[in-house]
């Protein structure tokens, strides 16, 4: 942990918070990722052996937010928006553009909404605070979400599942299924028989 | 042929279905795999013949064929073969009609 906390790669002139954890073998390509980073929780983003993150993941963490990732797993570039909890689990792929968010900060009720548009601070890039509860999001073990696809507060992806590219996934997806579209939907279950249909 | 921007056409499947060989792929992707080879992953091509229009943000995925003189809309994902003339909107991409 008395690494240095800057990377000798990066382009931005940032650092790695001191609340974020890696593991051995962790790639990182950029500082940037922390740029919407704000947690002061103590273990606020662990990365676990092997894992990656590369030049479009976003790590917007509000003040109590955590974020777990797994064993080799790859974020492509994802933007995790997170107030409460977002766990990724060991080998998750997570493609480009996608959203992982845990939490909607803004209320549905327009009063609401127009508040927090009347206490941003001139020029503050956040939201003071966040207005509804948030809803951790489990991304399961072996799981590969695919490219512009987002994951609604609340959501579990389970373990060896594949979100399609562009979907929009608002419900729970069970282990080992195929859901795309958007809504998404479940397309199929992943037979063992899948090994021999691959090329 | 005109296509829009920010339109991925994609030719492969980037990952294997199968969860054991995800597993494989996602340690010889990670930093721990200098040098492990990738499984093999699906490929199948994409034919885009004359005269379609593709509209911004769309997405074509590996295996398609876009008949003469399609359009595709903004936005659709196309994932089946699409009949020459044909009008395609959508998520998963429908033909809505035909081009006149």
């Amino acid at each position: 942990m008395n690494a240095p906390r800057t990377l000798s790669w990066d382009w931005y002139p940032g650092v790695i918070p001191e609340n974020v954890r890696l593991d051995d073998d962790v790639y990182v390509e950029t500082t940037f990722s922390f740029s919407l980073f704000r947690s002061e929780h103590p273990d606020a983003v662990h990365l676990g052996q092997g894992a990656s993150t590369y030049l479009g993941a976003m790590f917007d963490v509000g003040p109590r937010g955590r974020i777990t990732v797994g064993r080799c797993a790859l974020i492509h570039g994802a933007r995790m928006v997170c107030d409460e909890l977002i766990e990724i689990g060991d080998y998750a792929l997570i493609s480009w553009n996608v959203v992982l968010m845990d939490t909607y900060r803004l209320s549905f009720d327009r009063q609401k909404r127009r508040e927090a548009l009347r206490q941003l601070p001139q020029g503050a890039r956040h939201w003071v605070e966040s207005q509804v509860e948030p809803r951790p999001v489990r991304i399961g073990r072996n799981t590969w979400i695919g490219f512009d696809s987002c994951i609604l507060p609340g959501v579990t992806v389970g373990e060896g599942s594949i979100v399609g590219a562009r979907s929009v996934v608002d419900r729970d997806v069970p282990p080992h299924t195929i859901v795309a579209g958007n809504p998404a939907r479940i397309i199929r279950a992943i037979e063992p028989s899948d090994s021999e249909r691959r090329a | 042929v005109v296509i829009g921007w920010n339109t991925t056409i994609a030719d492969t499947d980037f990952h294997p279905i199968d969860p054991a060989e995800r597993i494989a792929d996602a340690i010889a992707c990670s930093p721990m795999g200098k040098g492990r080879p990738r499984p093999v992953v699906a490929r199948k091509r994409v034919v885009i013949e004359d005269d379609v229009w593709i509209g911004p943000n769309a997405v074509i995925l590996k295996g398609v064929r876009i008949g003469a003189g399609s359009v595709i809309e903004a936005g659709a994902l196309v994932t089946r073969d699409i009949p020459a003339g044909s009008r395609v909107v959508g998520n998963p991409a429908q033909v809505v009609g035909e081009v006149t």
